[in-house]
C-alpha cells in the first residue's frame, strides 16, 4: 500500500471547471452573436469562423511542436479557438480568405506565442491581429456587406476564396465608418442620405450588439468573469457620449449609437474581459474598462479610425501592469491597501 | 434566547461538497482499548513536554507522563493504565513527517484511574487556580494547531476580554466530530463556557455554528436554557451561513463581530478570545471530572472504510487500529489524510498515533481523491482572488513566488495568507497555489535569517576594523613615545659622556658626585653601591698601612664609575628596546672593555698594596684578589637584589603592563647572572687559593641565596600560571583540552617550585649540597637560556591564546547560526575581542622576546668564547640544562601541534556535517577532513613518543 503524499488542499473544484470549461463557455456565449451576424450579413461569418479555427489550430499545433510542448494538452485548453473565433467575428463577413489567414496566423504565432504563450502574452492576440489588418488592409477591413443583401452560401464561399469576381455594389462602410467620413453634414442629413446609416442597417447592428450583450450576460451569470471590466467600459463610453452629445447633438452621435454599433458590445463582453491581458484585481479591471471606454470614444470621435476597440484595448493592455500596482485590494486585517511596488532597501 | 444575531460576511469563500452525511448519522461510539498506545511528547505548538516517567514504570489512567516545559508547552497524561515499554524517537503525524520522542504504553486493560482533582465549585475559584488546573491537565486547542489553551486564556494585562467566541463552525468538508460533540454533549460545551466565563469574565459569548448543523444549534440552545445560573453573561448561538473557511479564527471573528484582527495582532487585542468547542468540552471535563486530555472524538470517513462515524478515541491510539475497527479496505486506500480535505495533511503510513489535534482521519479512495491534474498556465482569471478570504491576489502572489520575487510577494501581503486552500480549490488551471505560497514563505524566512546573519557579520567586521584602527593608533603612539624616550636617553648619555670626559682630569673620586647628576633612581643605586663599598672594603682594608696607594685607588674608582655608567646606559638602551643588535653588542663590548680597564686599575691598586706590604706579598696576593672579587660579587648582588625587590613590588602593585614586567624580569635575571658570574669568579679565585676555609664557609650561604632566588622565581611562575589557569577556567572560552594542558603546566611549575624550596630547605639546614647542582640547573640557566625559556613559554601561551581566540570566534559564529539571542552573541563577541587582545599582546611579547633572544645569543657567542677557559665552573652548569631542556621543549611544541591539528580536523568535520546537511557537494571537504585527521594522528603519535621518551 503506497499512500499519496501531497499538500493540502486535497479537493479541487476545477476538475469540473478547468480552463477548457471556461473557454467552452465563452464559445457558447458567442452563439447568439454568430446567429445574428449570419442572419443579417450572410454565411460569410460562419465560413470565416470555420476557416479561422482551422488556421488557428494548425498554427497552435505548429508552434507547440516547435516549442516542444505537449500539443494535445495545450490544444485542449481552447484558448486558440477563442482567439480565432473573436478575430473572425471582428473582421468583415466577406473579407477575403488571406485576410483571415494572415490575421489568425499573426495572432497565434506572434501575438500569443512569441509574446510568451498562454497566460504570458501582454496584448490581446485577437486585437493585435485586428490592428495589424486594419492598418495594413484598410479597404478590405472596412467593406461590410449591407444587411439582407448577402449572397448565397456558395456565392459567399466563392467570394471569400476568390473563386468568383467581386460584387462591388453590395458592400459598404459600417455605420461608424460612414459617420466618421461625413463631417460636413448634420446628423439628420447623414442618416437619411447614407446607406450605411439607414434605419435597416442600424437595426441590424443593434440586433447583433444585443446578441453579444446576451452572451455577455450569460457569462456573467456563469461567473466566468466579473462585471467590472464590461461595466467600466460601457459606463465610461456612455458618459463620454452623453457629455459630447449634450454639448452638440448635431456633431456628436448619441449614447445608443455608440453602444449599439460597431464592436462595442463584442469588445465589452469578449475582449476587455480577456483575463490574461487585463488588470488583475476587480478594482483594476474596473479601471481598465473605464480606460478602454474613454479611449474608444476619443478615437471614434477625434481619431482617424472608424472603430477603436482594438486600439483602445491595446493601449490599456500597456497600462495593465501599472494599474495592477495601484489597485491591490485591502487585505484582511490591514488598514489600507498597499500601493506601488516594494521599496528597494538600498 | 434565540433572537437574531447580526452577522457579517467574509470576503470570498467557497462551497465545496460537504460530504458530512457519511459520518454524522451514527452516534459517537467508543473504540475498543488498543494494546499499545504511542504518545509523542510534541503534540502541540511550543516546546516538547518534559518526561516525568521512565521505561518500565507502571502508570495509571490520567497519570502525568510529561509536564509542560516552558510557558508555551503542554503536559501529557496516560490515556489508560499500563506499563511504559519504550521511550524513543518515532515518526509523528506531521505535515513534514517529523519525528519526536514518543512514549509507548502497553495497556493492561484495567483502566485504573489515578487520583483525580475535581473543581466543582469553579464559580468561586480563583481564575489563576483554574488556569493552572487547565494547564496541568494538558489541554490544547483541539481544532487545528494545538496551541496550549492556558496560554491563550492568559491575555496580556491591558487586554480586557469582552467577547468569548466558541468555534463550532466546522467548515471543513467530511469532518463531523464537533457536530457530534455539540449534538450529544452540549452540556459539556456549556459547562466549559461557564468555566471560561469565570476565567475571562467576558460580557458575552457567541457560539458560531454553520447552518448545516442545525441539530447542534438546537442542542446548544437547549443546554443554555437549562443552565441559567452558571452563565452570568449573555450566551448566544449563531447559525452562520455555510461557507468555507468560516471556521478560521479570523474569519469567524469577522462573521460574528464584524471586526478584523489587525495584521500582526491577536484577537485578544480586540478583546476577543476564540476557543474551539472541543477544547471547551475538554476544559469542562478537566475541571468537573478531573479528567485530563486523554481522549478525543475523531471522525473516520472516506470511501476506503466501510463503517464511517465518530469515535471516542484515546490519544495515542494507532491509526491502523482505528481504521481496522472501521473496516478499512487497504487495497482501495489511496490517500490517507489527517484533518479535513482542505487543510489536512497526508500521512505516509497507518502506524502513526492519534494525537490531541486529530479531528478526522480521511481514508480516501482514488476515485474520491484522484491524483491532481497537471497544472496549466495561469490565465489570471482572478477566481482565486474572488475566493480568497484574506482578500489577497493569489494570482500575483503565485507569479512572484514562482519567479522568487520574494520582496514583491511580501509586499502583496503573502504572510496574511492563512493557507485555507480556497484559491487552489477554484483554480481552473489546477495550480497548487498554496504549495507555492508555502514555498515562498519558507524562502522569505530563510532570506530574513540570512539577512540578520549578514548584518551581524557586517557589524562584527566594522567593529573589528575600528578596533584594529584604534590599536594601530595606540601602537603608533607607543612607538612615538619610545622614540622620544630613546632620543632623550641618547641626549642624556651624550651629556654624561661629556661629563665623564671632563671628570677624567680632576681627582674627585666619589661616585656620588657622578650620581647626583642622574635621576633619583640612579642616585639610589649609586648610593647603595657607595654604601656597600664604603662598608665592606673599609673593614677589609683596615690592615694595610699608610703607603701611598691613593692614586691607584682614585684611578680604580674612576674606571669603575665609567664602567658602571656604561653598563647603566646599556641597560637603559636595552629597556627601551630601540637599539639594534649590533649597537647593543657594540655597547656591551664597550662595557666589557671599561670593566677590564677597571680591573686593570684595581690590579694596579692591589699591586701597589702588595708592594707596600712586602713580606706577605706572595701569600697575600690571592687573598687580596679574593677580597676584590668579594667586593665585586657583593656589589652585583646588592644591585641584583634591589632590582629583584623593585620587580616584586611592581608585580604586586600590578600597575605595570605585562610587557614592562617581562622587561624588568629580564633585567633582574641579567643582574642575577652578573652576580653569579662574579660569585663564580670569586669561587674560582678561592679555589685557586690555599685557604679552603673561606670557601667552605661562604659557599653554602651563597648557595642558599641562589636557591632562595630560584625558589621565589619558581613560586612566582607557579602562582602566575595558576592565576592564568583560573582566569581561563572562569572565562569558559577555552576548551577542555587547553584547560587540562594549562593545568598540567601549572602542576609542573608547582613541582618545580616545591623542588626548589626543598633544595633551599636542605641547604638551609646545612645538609650536603649534593642537590644544589640540580636546583642550580633549573634556577640559574645561562642568560640566553632564561630568555629562551621565557620566549618558549610565551610562544606556547601565544599559541594557546590564539587557539582560545579561534574557539571564541567559532562560538560566536555558531551562536549566530543558531540564531541565539543578541545578548548572548554580544557576550560571546566581547569574549572573542578579549581573547584576540590577549593573543595579540602575547604575540607582540613573543616577538620582542624573540628579538632579545637573538640579540643575547649574538652577544654571548662573542662574549663567552673568550672567558670560557677561565670560568670552568659556570660552564658545566650552563651545558647541562639544554640537554635536559630540549625534549621538554620539543614535547611542548608537539603538544601544541597536536592540539592545533586536532582543532583543525574537528573544524573541518563540523563544516562537512553542515555541508552534508545543506546537501552540498562534500567530496572535497571529505578529502580535507581525512587529510586533517591523518595530520592530527601523526602529530599525536609524535607527541606520545616524545612523552614516552621523556618519561623513560
Amino acid at each position: 500500500m503506497s499512500l499519496l503524499a501531497i499538500t493540502s488542499p486535497h479537493m479541487n473544484k476545477s476538475n469540473a471547471r478547468g480552463v477548457g470549461f471556461i473557454m467552452t463557455q465563452v464559445v457558447l456565449a458567442t452563439v447568439p452573436g454568430i446567429l445574428a451576424m449570419t442572419w443579417f450579413f450572410g454565411w460569410g461569418t460562419i465560413i470565416n469562423i470555420c476557416f479561422a479555427l482551422l488556421v488557428a489550430l494548425a498554427c497552435e499545433a505548429l508552434v507547440l511542436k516547435l516549442r516542444k510542448r505537449p500539443i494535445g494538452f495545450y490544444l485542449k485548453d481552447g484558448s486558440a479557438i477563442v482567439t480565432a473565433l473573436l478575430l473572425a467575428l471582428a473582421i468583415p463577413p466577406l473579407a477575403p480568405w488571406w485576410l483571415t489567414l494572415v490575421g489568425v496566423a499573426f495572432a497565434i504565432i506572434v501575438a500569443k506565442h512569441m509574446y510568451g504563450g498562454m497566460g504570458y502574452n501582454p496584448f490581446n492576440p485577437a486585437m493585435v491581429a485586428y490592428a495589424l489588418l486594419l492598418v495594413s488592409f484598410p479597404v478590405d477591413m472596412t467593406q461590410w456587406v449591407l444587411p439582407d443583401t448577402a449572397p448565397s452560401f456558395s456565392g459567399t464561399f466563392q467570394h471569400i476564396f476568390g473563386l468568383a469576381p467581386a460584387f462591388d455594389g453590395m458592400t459598404s462602410a459600417t455605420p461608424l465608418d460612414a459617420f466618421k467620413h461625413s463631417a460636413n453634414q448634420t446628423l439628420n442629413e447623414l442618416f437619411q442620405s447614407t446607406p450605411a446609416l439607414k434605419s435597416e442597417t442600424l437595426h441590424a447592428w443593434q440586433f447583433v450588439s444585443m446578441a453579444y450583450l446576451l452572451g455577455g450576460i450569460y457569462l456573467l451569470t456563469r461567473r466566468i468573469y466579473t462585471w467590472h471590466a464590461p461595466v467600466g467600459m460601457l459606463g465610461s463610453l456612455s458618459v463620454m457620449a452623453l457629455i459630447f452629445s449634450l454639448y452638440d447633438a448635431d456633431v456628436y452621435a448619441s449614447v445608443s449609437f455608440h453602444l449599439l454599433t460597431g464592436a462595442t458590445m463584442l469588445g465589452a463582453f469578449f475582449i476587455v474581459t480577456d483575463p490574461v491581458t487585463t488588470a488583475t484585481s476587480t478594482k483594476g479591471r474596473l479601471i481598465f474598462g473605464i480606460g478602454v471606454g474613454v479611449l474608444i470614444y476619443i478615437i471614434r470621435a477625434f481619431g482617424n479610425y472608424p472603430d477603436a476597440v482594438a486600439f483602445a484595448v491595446l493601449l490599456m493592455n500597456f497600462a495593465a501592469p501599472f494599474i495592477d500596482q495601484y489597485s491591490q485590494p485591502r487585505t484582511y486585517g490591514h488598514k489600507q491597501a498597499r500601493k506601488g511596488l516594494p521599496k528597494k532597501k538600498d | 434566547m434565540s433572537q437574531a444575531i447580526k452577522l457579517w460576511d467574509i470576503h470570498g469563500g467557497i462551497h465545496p461538497e460537504e460530504n458530512k452525511s457519511q459520518s454524522n448519522q451514527l452516534p459517537i461510539s467508543t473504540l475498543p482499548l488498543p494494546k499499545k498506545l504511542y504518545l509523542p511528547l510534541q503534540q502541540h505548538i511550543g516546546s516538547p513536554s518534559e518526561l516525568t516517567v521512565k521505561i518500565g514504570d507502571k502508570v495509571l489512567k490520567g497519570q502525568r507522563l510529561a509536564e509542560a516545559n516552558g510557558f508555551i508547552s503542554a503536559s501529557l497524561h496516560a490515556p489508560t493504565s499500563g506499563t511504559i515499554v519504550s521511550i524513543e524517537e518515532r515518526q509523528i503525524p506531521h505535515a513534514s513527517g517529523l519525528t519526536a520522542e514518543t512514549i509507548e504504553i502497553e495497556t493492561d486493560g484495567l483502566e485504573q484511574w489515578c487520583e483525580r482533582e475535581v473543581i466543582t465549585d469553579y464559580l468561586h475559584t480563583d481564575p489563576i487556580a483554574l488556569l493552572a488546573h487547565i494547564r496541568n491537565h494538558g489541554i490544547t486547542g483541539m481544532g487545528g494547531a494545538g496551541f496550549p489553551t492556558a496560554v491563550k486564556l492568559t491575555p496580556k494585562d491591558d487586554d480586557h476580554i469582552d467577547t468569548l467566541i466558541i468555534n463550532g463552525a466546522e467548515c471543513e468538508p467530511y469532518i463531523t466530530s464537533d457536530q457530534l460533540l455539540m449534538r450529544e454533549r452540549a452540556d459539556q460545551v456549556i459547562d466549559g463556557i461557564s468555566v471560561l466565563g469565570q476565567i475571562l469574565k467576558p460580557k458575552r459569548c457567541i457560539i458560531g455554528v454553520e447552518d448545516n448543523k442545525l441539530d447542534a444549534v438546537k442542542a446548544l440552545r437547549d443546554s443554555i436554557d437549562a443552565h441559567p445560573k452558571t452563565l452570568p453573561f449573555e450566551v448566544k448561538v449563531a447559525a452562520i451561513p455555510t461557507k468555507y473557511p468560516s471556521g478560521g479564527e479570523k474569519q469567524l471573528i469577522q462573521i460574528l463581530t464584524g471586526k478584523e484582527v489587525p495584521h500582526g495582532s491577536i484577537p485578544a487585542d480586540l478583546g476577543i478570545v476564540c476557543q474551539n468547542v472541543g477544547t471547551v468540552a475538554a476544559i469542562s471535563k478537566a475541571v468537573l471530572e478531573g479528567e485530563p486530555l486523554i481522549s478525543r472524538i475523531t471522525t473516520v470517513t472516506g470511501d476506503a472504510v466501510s463503517q464511517k462515524g465518530n469515535f471516542e478515541t484515546l490519544i495515542g491510539t494507532p491509526i491502523e487500529d482505528l481504521l481496522a475497527h472501521c473496516g478499512v479496505d487497504e487495497s482501495k486506500l489511496f490517500r490517507l489524510i489527517m484533518g479535513g480535505p482542505m487543510m489536512g495533511f497526508t500521512l505516509h503510513s497507518t502506524d502513526l498515533p492519534v494525537i490531541k489535534t486529530t479531528n478526522c482521519i480521511l481514508a480516501a479512495t482514488e476515485q474520491e481523491f484522484p491524483n491532481p491534474a497537471q497544472a496549466q498556465d495561469c490565465i489570471r482569471c482572478g477566481m482565486c482572488a474572488e475566493a480568497c478570504p484574506a482578500e489577497l491576489l493569489p494570482q500575483q502572489l503565485y507569479w512572484f513566488s514562482r519567479s522568487k520575487e520574494f520582496d514583491k510577494a511580501k509586499h502583496f501581503n503573502l504572510f496574511d495568507c492563512i493557507e485555507c486552500g480556497a484559491c487552489s480549490f477554484v483554480c481552473p488551471s489546477h495550480i497548487p497555489l498554496v504549495q507555492h505560497f508555502r514555498f515562498a514563505k519558507g524562502g522569505i524566512r530563510q532570506e530574513e535569517q540570512a539577512h540578520i546573519k549578514s548584518e551581524h557579520a557586517k557589524m562584527r567586521f566594522e567593529a573589528r576594523q575600528d578596533r584594529l584602527a584604534k590599536e594601530e593608533a595606540e601602537k603608533e603612539a607607543r612607538r612615538k613615545a619610545r622614540a622620544d624616550a630613546a632620543a632623550k636617553a641618547k641626549a642624556e648619555k651624550e651629556a654624561k659622556a661629556k661629563l665623564a670626559e671632563s671628570q677624567e682630569s680632576p681627582t674627585t673620586n666619589t661616585p656620588t658626585a657622578d650620581a647626583s647628576e642622574g635621576d633619583d633612581k640612579k642616585a639610589a643605586i649609586a648610593a647603595a653601591i657607595a654604601r656597600s663599598k664604603s662598608k665592606k672594603p673599609a673593614s677589609n682594608e683596615t690592615t694595610p698601612s699608610s703607603v701611598d696607594i691613593k692614586p691607584f685607588k682614585v684611578a680604580s674608582s674612576q674606571a669603575r664609575a665609567a664602567h658602571l655608567q656604561a653598563q647603566r646606559a646599556l641597560n637603559a638602551a636595552k629597556e627601551t628596546g630601540e637599539l639594534s643588535k649590533e649597537q647593543i653588542a657594540e655597547q656591551e663590548a664597550n662595557v666589557s672593555s671599561l670593566k677590564k680597564a677597571y680591573e686593570d686599575a684595581k690590579a694596579k691598586l692591589d699591586q701597589a698594596k702588595n708592594g707596600n706590604t712586602v713580606a706577605p706579598a706572595q701569600e697575600q696576593a690571592p687573598s687580596v684578589d679574593i677580597k676584590a672579587l668579594k667586593v665585586a660579587s657583593s656589589q652585583t648582588r646588592a644591585a641584583y637584589l634591589k632590582a629583584q625587590r623593585a620587580f616584586d613590588t611592581a608585580k604586586e602593585a600590578g600597575e605595570l603592563s605585562a610587557e614592562q614586567l617581562t622587561e624588568q624580569a629580564s633585567e633582574v635575571s641579567k643582574l642575577q647572572t652578573d652576580y653569579e658570574n662574579a660569585k663564580a669568579k670569586l669561587d674560582a679565585a678561592k679555589n685557586g687559593s690555599p685557604t679552603q676555609t673561606a670557601e667552605a664557609a661562604s659557599s653554602p650561604t651563597v648557595d642558599i641565596k641562589a636557591l632562595k632566588v630560584a625558589s621565589s622565581q619558581a613560586r612566582a611562575a607557579y602562582l602566575k600560571s595558576q592565576r592564568a589557569y583560573d582566569a581561563s577556567k572562569e572565562d569558559g572560552s577555552t576548551s577542555e583540552d587547553e584547560l587540562s594542558a594549562q593545568l598540567k603546566k601549572v602542576e609542573a611549575l608547582q613541582s618545580t617550585y616545591e623542588k626548589a624550596k626543598a633544595a633551599l630547605d636542605d641547604a638551609k639546614s646545612g645538609k650536603t649540597p649534593a642537590s644544589n647542582p640540580v636546583a642550580k640547573e633549573k634556577a640559574s640557566p645561562s642568560p640566553s637560556e632564561t630568555f629562551e625559556n621565557k620566549y618558549k613559554q610565551v610562544k606556547v601561551e601565544t599559541s594557546q591564546a590564539r587557539a582560545a581566540a579561534k574557539q571564541a570566534q567559532k562560538a560566536v559564529d555558531e551562536a549566530n547560526e543558531q540564531g541565539k539571542d543578541e545578548t548572548q552573541i554580544k557576550e560571546l563577541e566581547t569574549a572573542l575581542a578579549e581573547s584576540v587582545q590577549t593573543y595579540e599582546k602575547l604575540n607582540s611579547k613573543k616577538l620582542v622576546l624573540q628579538e632579545k633572544v637573538k640579540a643575547r645569543k649574538a652577544v654571548e657567542a662573542s662574549a663567552v668564547s673568550q672567558p670560557k677557559e677561565s670560568k670552568p665552573a659556570p660552564e658545566t652548569v650552563a651545558e647541562q640544562p639544554p640537554a635536559e631542556d630540549d625534549p621538554t621543549k620539543k614535547l611542548k611544541e608537539l603538544k601544541v601541534a597536536a592540539s592545533q591539528s586536532k582543532a583543525a580536523w574537528r573544524k573541518l568535520e563540523r563544516e562537512l556535517g553542515k555541508a552534508q546537511e545543506a546537501g552540498e557537494d562534500t567530496a572535497e571537504l571529505e578529502q580535507k577532513v581525512s587529510a586533517a585527521k591523518t595530520t592530527y594522528e601523526q602529530a599525536n603519535e609524535a607527541k606520545t613518543t616524545a612523552m614516552a621518551a621523556l618519561n623513560s
